[in-house]
């Protein structure tokens, strides 16, 4: 027996040694040697993201699609450089399209409430606008000095002489006819009155009663006639009135006219390649002609104050001729056709639904709310009509109505203002409604993945109008010249935000930080913003050694800078477990006990845990009770794998036989919850041990997850979960025995710290890489797992023969006492069949 | 901080008269103008109301018609009503005055006398009053334009016993220079002097020199000058050639001239009447004195 033991125990070492990894396996350096440069100054800078060919690909396409629908969602996650590479892009095509056209607002005369708008060439529109506030600055001047002119005084004087000459005239020979009858037309506060009077004195009561009876009905009849011609000449006077003001207008008119002429002629003869502009101004002459008393000066009529304040502030609104303003909505910067200029491309920061449509403003004018086309606002879209659109998808969803409106918007291909409450009927303030402007403009919304696998598989309407997906990766290959053309990148983030060159060392520290970063040694992160953070903190750390040239060293002291910022959690926690208030053991072994390992994700900070999994066996039905999942602690993918293991092993031991097993695998010490099966093989490991009753080293962890056929698969974090129980071994002390078994499909993702890989070449610590479960289990015990021979028998000694052998005792044992179970239960069937 | 010194009361104004009828409602820019003009140049305010006497027979009779004159229809007024309005137009006008008065400081006295309009003011402005009337209609007879005395009301005014007429109107935009019409007479000197201390040597003066011939020119300048110096107050002075009333009213359009002092020596009957209904501000008219006045 101890020849076997002493066999199989040569047999696990063996496994062990083969599984153990070389010092080169755990970190893949960049050999600055091999970088051909001595500082990135050297290096022609790389401005556009690097490993998003595919995301180029679609980029290229959207933009080059001038259809309608061929809009582009970039996705993928936030950093990746999606913002810098799509606007990069954009604007080096925009700049090969045509400059779009001004827009602008005018006043519509025929209906107030609906302003016109009016396309005018590339930079036209601004000149439009001078040009008419030049108009409404002379007319303001030329309409006042044509109504002083004494041509036009006297003519307004005669007409006003006429009408008072008219007028007098009548009333004069009607007080006449009452002074011949003894009757006089006296003003009283109260209207005109008509009075008996004699020798032109008016008559008190007393003197009328003396008048003769012929004398009194000579004054009435008198005063009912003259009664009815004063009527019938109060009757005629708003009449003349009414012609007196129609033929001043007249002669406004005729004076506005000839004041207007002049002005407008000029402006038309300057615009006359331009019908919409004509026809504009004819309307605008119309309307100075109809309104010329708005440009005279304004008689200041006495009042309440509020009044006189109202008329002050109508008088000002009126003073500034708004109705005959343009209201300039886009206006290019047009230098000339060959400028390339070309199209914008605007990037709307915070799209809510105003600032996309645009908006209308109101102001406020004692307790109304007024506007006019002059306060029409443009938004993102007007601005980049013609151009490219770039929109953060989120921001868009989460400001309320915007998304819909904007997709009103590419949808019907026109602007339309329009503000929430208006389109949703809330408001009953009367409101403009501004003629739509046609929209031609290239959309490009950014987002992450599952924002856009969301809108795609929600909004039938997203993917009419997102046609084009760009897919932005998170990492590259290292390889092909890859390492080069990221040195070349680090230049152009270098000379982008202005920091001190980088050496080849730091530049060698940065590629291997990158494939860190994307968790594999054959691979490098795109993770623009990540990488240049780190360019940037190095150079601060640069600068604090006061350094010319950033180095390695300051790349490590930027790495490990930002760490400390962010590990309080991960320090808190490792001391907790050297005071062992948390329970992880570095040394012995125990039976059904072992070391898992998780990662705990803080952002852009994550770390290993190491974890204490514990399992305990007893006879039962089959069942192996996962505790997590019982007290809802476990996540479902945590749970597939414990069932995963219970198939393995419910095939490998008792393929023909009940499993007559009840198992509990539990989480020590974990208050919160557990998720992933990267635990799996641990927890199988523990079962193993403890049906097999073989201890397990606690100075070994483990991660991985297992197949029903044992194999160790791949899991995430493996750099973080090995470091993790490093930290634990090396601040107790290195012994030499420690170490992590990762899956062997992981060995490609190690890129270790500086240290863990120091100890391994040392001797310290060791990383075992397993394909099974074998494997594992003989590192992990010392003892030979054991093949099964033809029969199904493992060998003698073997962890695998142990556990069989128990799980048969189990197997014996709940077949015995099911036969004194049907026993006992035919005893009691007698006992009843006798007692009846 | 020095205080400054009351200024003393006028010399040439003994009191600031205010006449209404009692047909008009009160006129609030001629009774502002008049509390102002009053303290302005401390004299006292007198609030004139003159019952006509046509009218007040006519309120004793019983069962009146009157016409509106927008309305154009006749209505039947009850016994005692227009006593009743012509009694409450009293009453308006009165506080109207004393009112004006304490926000101004000044002592008020208001007297009613029944009577006719010319006669009554007549007889109660001395020459050295200033009289104050309201004109707040447009350009048209005064029948239809209650509160607008006529042009006749007016001349007889300017040929009384009254120096001093101001026509406060009400469309007159507020400030601007006080513009003297300068013609050589003793009624244009007058009114430079009397434009002097109603400036009270901070307003702005402007004198318009209307001299008749080039060669007058040159002593009313110098005229206008001594008087100004003489006044203590400083002014600009140009000459107008050709000048005619409508150059006048223009010259005042364009400076905005707050108030226009104009000799009546200038106007003839029609010209009263033209210049109180076109001048775009409020109007001094400025009699020659009587001998020995």
């Amino acid at each position: 027996m101890n020849d076997i033991a002493r066999t199989v125990d040569a047999a696990a070492r063996a496994t062990a040694d083969a599984a153990r990894l070389p010092p080169a396996a755990l970190f893949t350096p960049c050999d600055e040697n091999a970088l051909d440069f001595e500082t990135t100054d050297d290096l022609e800078p790389l401005d556009e993201a690097i490993g998003q060919d595919r995301a180029a690909e679609a980029v290229r396409f959207a933009m080059g699609m001038r259809h309608a629908g061929y809009n582009l969602f970039a996705f993928g996650p936030a950093g990746t450089g999606k913002y810098s590479f799509v606007r990069g892009y954009a604007e080096r095509i925009a700049a090969g399209w045509a400059v779009p056209p001004d827009w602008c607002y005018v006043h519509n005369f025929a209906e107030p409430h609906r302003p016109r708008s009016m396309q005018l060439p590339a930079g036209r529109a601004r000149p439009f606008h001078d040009d008419s506030e030049r108009l409404i600055d002379e007319l303001r001047h030329a309409i006042p000095a044509t109504f002083e002119s004494d041509e036009y005084r006297n003519r307004k004087g005669i007409i006003q002489e006429q009408f008072k000459e008219r007028q007098e005239e009548a009333f004069n020979a009607l007080q006449a006819r009452a002074r011949e009858r003894d009757v006089a037309i006296i003003r009283t506060p109260v209207g005109l009155a008509l009075a008996p009077t004699r020798n032109g004195e008016v008559l008190g009561p007393k003197e009328f009663e003396e008048l003769s009876a012929d004398e009194k009905r000579q004054r009435a009849t008198a005063s009912e006639a003259l009664q009815k011609e004063l009527e019938a000449f109060l009757r005629e006077v708003p009449g003349w009135e009414r012609q007196q003001r129609e033929e001043i207008r007249s002669l406004n008119r005729e004076t506005t006219m000839y004041a207007v002429s002049l002005s407008i002629d000029e402006f038309k003869k300057k615009w006359a390649d331009y019908p919409a502009v004509l026809q504009h101004l004819d309307a605008v002459r119309d309307d100075v002609i109809e309104n010329a008393d708005d440009f005279l000066p304004q008689e200041q009529q006495p009042g309440p104050q509020i009044l006189a304040a109202a008329e002050r502030a109508q008088a000002a609104a009126a003073g500034e001729f708004r109705r005959y303003r343009v209201n300039v909505l886009v206006a290019q910067d047009h230098r000339g056709d060959d400028d390339g200029q070309g199209a914008p491309v605007i990037y709307e920061d915070h799209p809510t639904q105003p600032s996309l449509v645009g908006r209308i403003e109101h102001l406020a004018q004692f307790g109304t709310l007024v506007t006019d086309f002059t306060l029409i606002k443009p938004g993102a879209l007007h601005r980049a009509n013609g151009g490219c659109l770039i929109v953060d998808a989120r921001k868009l969803l989460l400001q309320p109505y915007a998304y819909e409106t904007f997709k009103r918007a590419l949808r019907s291909r026109c602007i339309r203002i329009e503000s929430p409450a208006e389109s949703l009927g809330w408001t009953a303030t009367t409101t403009l409604e501004p003629e739509p402007i046609p929209l031609d403009v290239k959309v490009v919304l950014l987002g992450d993945p599952m924002l856009y696998y969301l809108l795609a598989l929600n909004d039938p309407e997203f993917s009419e109008l997102f046609r084009v997906a760009a897919d932005f990766g998170v990492r590259m290959d290292r390889g092909n010249g890859n390492t080069a053309r990221y040195a070349r990148l680090i230049r152009g983030l270098v000379r982008s935000a202005g920091v001190r060159p980088f050496d080849r060392s730091a530049v060698a520290r940065v590629v291997e930080q990158s494939a860190r970063n994307a968790g594999d040694a054959a691979k490098l992160s795109t993770h623009m913003g990540t990488l240049d953070d780190l360019v940037r903190e190095t150079d601060y750390w640069a600068g604090q050694a006061k350094a010319d040239v950033a180095t390695a060293d300051h790349v490590d002291a930027a790495i490990a800078a930002r760490i400390y910022r962010s590990d309080s959690l991960r320090e808190r926690i490792q001391e907790e477990i050297r005071r062992q208030t948390i329970v992880i053991e570095t040394t012995g072994a125990r039976v059904g006990q072992i070391n898992g390992l998780a990662v705990i994700q803080l952002n852009h900070f994550a770390f290993g845990r190491p974890s204490r999994i514990s399992c305990r066996v007893r006879l039962g039905k089959g069942e192996v009770v996962d505790i997590e999942r019982e007290v809802a602690l476990g996540g479902p993918l945590h749970s597939k794998g414990v069932l995963i293991l219970s198939s393995f092993l419910a095939t490998r031991y008792a393929a023909d036989r009940p499993l007559s097993l009840s198992a509990s695998l539990v989480f020590e010490q974990s208050y919160g919850g557990v998720d992933g099966d990267s635990a799996s093989s641990a927890e199988l490991y523990a079962l193993i041990s403890a049906l097999a009753e073989i201890p397990i080293r606690q100075s070994l962890a483990v991660t991985g997850s297992v197949d029903q056929t044992g194999r160790v698969q791949a899991i995430g974090g493996v750099n973080e979960k090995i470091e993790g129980f490093f930290d634990v071994c090396a601040a107790r002390g290195l012994t030499g025995d420690q170490g992590v078994l990762i899956p062997a499909a992981n060995v490609k993702h190690l890129m270790l710290r500086a240290d863990v890989v120091e100890a391994c070449a040392a001797g310290r610590f060791a990383v075992y890489a397993v394909e099974t479960v074998d494997q594992g289990i003989e590192i992990l015990t010392g003892v030979a797992a054991g093949q099964a021979d033809d029969a199904g028998a493992f060998p003698i000694g073997s962890v695998n023969r142990a556990v069989a052998l128990r799980l048969g005792r189990f197997a014996a044992t709940a077949r015995r006492l099911a036969r004194e179970d049907r026993r006992g239960a035919g005893k009691k069937g007698d006992e009843k069949e006798r007692r009846s | 901080m020095i205080p400054t010194p009351p200024r003393p009361a006028s010399a040439r104004f003994r009191r600031v008269v205010v006449a209404f009828d009692g047909a008009s409602n009160e006129d609030p820019a001629a009774v502002e103008a008049a509390a102002a003009f009053a303290a302005r140049l401390r004299t006292e305010l007198f609030g004139l109301f003159i019952e006509d006497i046509d009218l007040a027979r006519l309120a004793e009779h019983t069962g009146i018609t009157t016409m509106g004159t927008l309305s154009a229809g006749a209505r039947q007024m009850g016994a005692g009503l227009l006593k009743t309005a012509l009694k409450a137009q009293l009453a308006r006008t009165r506080q109207a005055v004393e009112r004006a008065a304490a926000r101004q400081r000044v002592r008020s006295t208001f007297e009613i006398r029944r009577g006719r309009i010319i006669p009554e003011i007549q007889s109660t402005a001395a020459p050295a009053d200033l009289v104050i009337i309201g004109w707040r209609g447009r350009p048209a007879a005064s029948i239809m334009a209650p509160g607008t005395p006529s042009a006749a009301v007016l001349t007889a005014l300017c040929e009384g016993a009254a120096r001093f007429v101001l026509v406060a109107r009400r469309a007159a935009a507020p400030g601007g220079p006080l513009l003297v019409a300068y013609d050589g007479s003793a009624a244009a000197a007058s009114g430079l002097a009397a434009a002097a201390e109603i400036g009270g040597g901070d307003g702005t003066i402007e004198v318009a020199v209307l001299a008749a011939r080039i060669e007058d020119v040159e002593s009313q300048r110098r005229a206008v000058g001594e008087l100004l110096a003489r006044t203590g107050s400083g002014g600009t002075i140009f000459q107008v050639t050709r000048a005619g009333l409508d150059e006048l009213l223009a010259i005042a359009r364009t400076r905005r001239a707050g108030l226009l002092v104009v000799p009546t020596g200038l106007l003839d009957a029609q010209g009263v009447r033209r210049i109180v209904e076109r001048a775009p501000c409020s109007l001094l008219l400025v009699r020659e004195a009587d001998a020995g006045g």
